[in-house]
């Protein structure tokens, strides 16, 4: 098989703008829309009667809104950007039917919509990360696959052969989340399986989903960028060789809660692979430390300090799930807040943070143009990270002083619920600074690609008003 | 890993051994189950939820009680306690049992207040040789097995919640977080369908400082005839309607707490067993009060 | 946004290769210990696969299985049974005259009024010619199982064998004390087995 001859990198950058476009505007969109749900279900704290006449905005239904968009919503699509771009600039070669992934993509985004009016008006499935209707799972399903198939298009249309480690945590992501998401799906909403069985399936998916596919992606991030923004060679091939296969191996076992209602087996195996986890994250932070090691380049607020912050949260969040999943601690732990600040850091501080970084690479290189208000980009970061950390530390502790008192039968639940508002309210804080980060986010993509559109119709118009060149006028 | 392959049969690999493990062998051993026999009542359990309980997990899931909600008892340990039941003829042979088994009991009035816990053990075996002690002076006796935890404590079960709890529900709802007390058993304890409407309604009406949202919505307000409906919600304070409204259920709200009635997960099963405690003697974990518990 | 990133945004740029640095031992050590620990863990608190066990528990939960009311607790024994009798002496109990097993159900050796010979039985096993049901067995031998069965699984059986109601035993059960105060009483004897004729020296019940 002769290999193509590589693309100049600009070529690939353009070939991937209209899908990049979509994706990463619609995600953008999603992950505003999603921190505001995730605002709402923080002040019904403060007072439940907020909000509370509308079935629409109940907290049961603003809560699986919040999650869902930001996983669905945001995660995956910036996700599939990422990966993408990835793909085409690793393989040199230019995105295949970029139009049809643009199809893809928009069908996404459809399926994210209708999802999210399922969700609020009572359509939820019940399960917790798979909370988006049957009718829009088909619809995500199969434009994931659509958009997964030209993915897989562009990679075997490379010129490089060689593969880059990133290479293989985009590939293994895309044949990853078709598989859970099928299996989720079939088992539970077309032909659901009966009883406890259902939990188990639903754990499992979202053990896969939070605990192997963002890594994956985010890890692909990480390979890529940090050598690229310090101009260093990624220490090494091995190291990331030996994280893949970790992080596929006990990553994938994690899902099942440590007092869940299962056969002992389930819950001591998965409490077994959370300290296996820590194998792959170490490896990671090696990664880290010896590639940035000695390196000039200030971050500076750019793209090189979303992903280095990314990767810490990450080591830091599995060190938690290690932590969580010691019988002595799980006791306290389960049941509260402290989960959700352990979701909270591994997909604002890990995964949404690698992909904002990214993206600020990315967009500028496809539009060719420069981010309409860089101050942005910086503030964003800080906004990001203060927000994460607000939402996190708060969320944690409280939820340790949570799982202390339902463990003290003499505390009413009142009192317990009690005990954790000062927490909440400052995590509350946390939810308003994401929001603000993820509008100046917004705000600087629609502007790019406004720019850019504006771009593009000036110049359409410049060559149709042009007088012709003598040589074009047939004789 | 120089081909797209390899990588594929890697995550191939990974992949199938835990959908194996966690998908395929949990329906393999659990997903095909059906009612059991309860230890002691030997009564088949668990039963269908009536049409109505059904219809409310519908709008249990549709409101997402299971953010706030969970529907696991958790349990730490399991006792065995032996109680004297009665002290048949030969008190002076009792009290020498007892003076062995715990001397603080081994006085004539214990063997007035009948039953009397005698002492708590760690197993069965234990249990046995303790029980032998009281019979063989005559007495009569009871061994109590006894699960026991921080949320048994509280009231919110007997035992830990196993798989066979969940057999027909659809879409199970165990939860995973614990704003709210845990639900698993709430037909149980003491609170009737109107307390529940009321909850419903206004929560603050009748837990103090909760924190739960209000559910007005599935609630309806209606001018009240001349006799005030019987469905209507006896409020009071700042959560009743004004003169000549009434607050009624809607279908919603009634199968929502037909739901919660029938949720009743306290047979005693073979892998989570326990045994009442002789008749008459006081509960061993504290009955919850309605102040208590919201 | 900093000119040199626009800059290389224009030129064709290499990406850069990773280095091919091995991996470091110490992970591969840190690796091998979780694993450890894991199935340390896992053999503690997992058990093994069974459907039936749940946390708290480690094993069936059958130490905690309520008596009948009146009657004893013959689930344990027997799974001993089946486990390390029904091999010879038959599921049903009828004994294999094949290997020279003589019967259980009805034997008068078994619902004896008290244990102390069927203990030195399993502790010990037995051999040589031995009267059942009226009946001669001779060849046969029975290995010992003081090594293999504790006090309360000897216990067990012997509780499950002289209490079964399929079989129509009624005797009184076995306590592990019991067996216990007869190994203590027979250390000595090492692994020889037993025969009828010493058996009957001793008395059934203390």
């Amino acid at each position: 098989m002769t290999a193509p001859s590589p693309t100049s990198p600009p070529e690939i950058d353009s070939s991937g703008r209209l899908p990049l476009f979509i994706l990463f505007g619609g995600a953008a969109f999603w992950l505003v829309l999603s921190s505001v749900f995730g605002l709402l279900a923080s002040i019904k704290f403060h007072g439940p009667g907020f909000l509370a006449d509308s079935p629409m905005l109940t907290y049961g239904r603003v809560y699986p809104a919040w999650a869902n968009l930001l996983v669905f919503g945001f995660c995956i699509p910036a996700g599939l950007g990422v990966g993408l771009w990835l793909l085409a600039r690793l393989g040199r070669a230019p995105l295949a039917r970029p139009w049809l992934i643009a199809v893809g993509a928009k069908l996404w985004h459809i399926g994210v919509f209708v999802g999210l009016l399922g969700i609020l008006s009572g359509d939820s499935t019940g399960h917790t990360w798979l909370e988006l209707p049957r009718y829009a799972a088909v619809i995500l399903f199969c434009a994931f696959v659509f958009i997964a198939l030209w993915a897989f298009a562009t990679h075997r249309a490379r010129a490089d052969r060689d593969l880059h480690p990133s290479q293989w945590f985009v590939l293994a992501a895309l044949f990853w989340f078709p598989w859970i998401y099928s299996t989720a799906i079939l088992l539970l909403e077309v032909f659901p399986v009966r009883g406890i069985v259902q939990a188990s399936i639903a754990w499992w998916f979202a053990g896969n989903l939070l605990g192997v596919w963002l890594p994956l992606v985010g890890l692909a991030a990480f390979c890529y960028f940090v050598p690229k923004l310090t101009e260093r060679p990624l220490q090494s091939r091995y190291l990331a060789l030996f994280a893949f296969w970790t992080l596929i191996l006990f990553g994938t076992w994690t899902g099942i809660p440590s007092g869940a209602p299962l056969p002992a087996w389930m819950p001591t195996l998965s409490g077994a692979a959370a300290w296996l986890m820590l194998v792959p994250l170490l490896t990671v932070a090696v990664m880290l430390v010896q590639t940035i090691s000695g390196a000039k380049t200030p971050c500076a607020g750019g793209p090189l300090c979303y992903v280095k912050f990314g990767t810490w949260s990450l080591v830091l969040s599995g060190v938690l799930l290690a932590v969580a999943a010691l019988p002595q601690v799980s006791r306290v732990t389960e049941f509260t807040w402290f989960n959700h600040a352990e979701n909270a850091l591994r997909i604002y501080g890990f995964f949404a943070m690698t992909m904002f970084g990214a993206a600020y690479y990315i967009l500028p290189r496809v539009t060719g143009a420069e981010w309409p208000v860089a101050r942005f980009v910086r503030g964003h970061f800080w906004c990001g990270v203060v927000g994460t950390l607000l939402l996190f530390a708060p969320l944690a502790i409280g939820g340790v002083v949570q799982g202390a008192r339902w463990l003290n039968p003499e505390i009413t639940p009142v009192d317990v619920s009690k005990a954790t508002l000062m927490f909440l309210r400052l995590s509350t804080l946390g939810d308003l600074l994401l929001l603000l980060g993820n509008l100046l986010f917004l705000v600087n993509v629609f502007a790019l690609i406004a720019r850019h559109c504006r771009a593009m119709v000036r110049v359409l118009y410049a060559d149709a008003v042009a007088p012709l060149e003598p040589s074009e006028v047939k004789p | 890993m120089k081909s797209a392959a390899l990588v594929f049969l890697a995550a191939f690999l990974a992949l199938s051994a835990s959908w194996g493990g966690f998908v395929l062998a949990p329906q393999l051993q659990l997903g095909r189950g059906a009612q059991a026999k309860a230890l002691i009542t030997e009564d088949l359990y668990p039963l269908a939820r009536p049409g109505l309980a059904r219809q409310g997990l519908e709008i249990y899931r549709a409101n997402g009680c299971m953010y706030c909600h969970t529907q696991q008892v958790r349990q730490e340990g399991t006792h065995v306690e032996i109680y004297l039941t009665e002290g048949g003829t030969n008190a002076a042979g009792v009290l020498a049992a007892l003076q062995r088994l715990s001397p603080a009991l081994a006085r004539s009035e214990t063997l007035d207040s009948l039953p009397v816990k005698v002492v708590e053990v760690e197993d069965m075996v234990a249990a046995d040789r303790a029980l032998k002690t009281l019979k063989d002076a005559g007495g009569k006796a009871e061994t109590v097995i006894v699960p026991t935890g921080a949320d048994l404590a509280r009231g919110w079960g007997r035992r830990r919640t196993v798989a066979q709890d969940f057999l027909y529900d659809q879409p199970v709802q165990p939860g995973v977080m614990r704003i709210g007390p845990d639900l698993a058993n709430i037909g149980l304890r003491p609170y009737d369908a109107d307390w529940h409407y009321r909850h419903l309604y206004a929560p603050a009406s009748v837990v103090e400082n909760s924190k739960m949202p209000p559910y007005r919505y599935l609630f309806e307000k209606r001018k009240a005839g001349a006799e005030p409906s019987p469905e209507a919600l006896k409020l009071s304070g700042a959560a009743a309607p004004e003169d000549g409204y009434e607050i009624v259920p809607k279908a919603e709200a009634k199968a929502l707490v037909a739901y919660l009635l029938n949720l009743r997960a306290e047979a005693p099963l073979f892998e989570s067993p326990y045994t009442p405690p002789p008749a008459s003697a006081p509960a061993t974990n504290a009955a919850p009060t309605t102040a208590a518990v919201p | 946004m900093n000119p040199e990133k626009s800059k290389t945004a224009n030129t064709p740029e290499a990406e850069p290769a990773p280095t091919l640095n091995t991996v470091p031992m110490w992970l591969f050590g840190a690796l091998f210990v979780l694993l450890c620990t894991g199935a340390i863990y896992f053999d503690a608190r997992g058990g093994w696969f069974d459907a039936r066990v749940y946390q708290p528990y480690v094993r069936p939960p059958e130490d905690f299985q309520p008596r009948d009311p009146g009657g004893e607790n013959l689930g344990a024994g027997k799974r001993v049974y089946d486990m390390a009798c029904a091999v010879c002496h038959m599921p049903s109990g009828l004994g294999n005259p094949g290997v020279h097993a003589p019967p259980i159900a009805g034997s008068e050796w078994v619902v004896a009024p008290g244990p102390n010979r069927l203990i030195r039985i399993v502790l010990h096993g037995l051999q040589g010619p031995i009267e059942v049901a009226g009946k001669q067995y001779g060849a046969g031998v029975m290995t010992p199982f003081k090594d293999v069965l504790s006090d309360q699984d000897i216990a067990a059986v012997l509780t499950f064998i002289r209490m079964n109601p399929e079989w129509k035993h009624k005797a009184t059960p076995v306590t592990p004390a019991q067996v216990a105060k007869v190994r203590e009483l027979t250390k000595d004897r090492g692994s020889v087995n037993w025969t009828a004729a010493e058996l009957l020296q001793i008395p059934e019940s203390d």
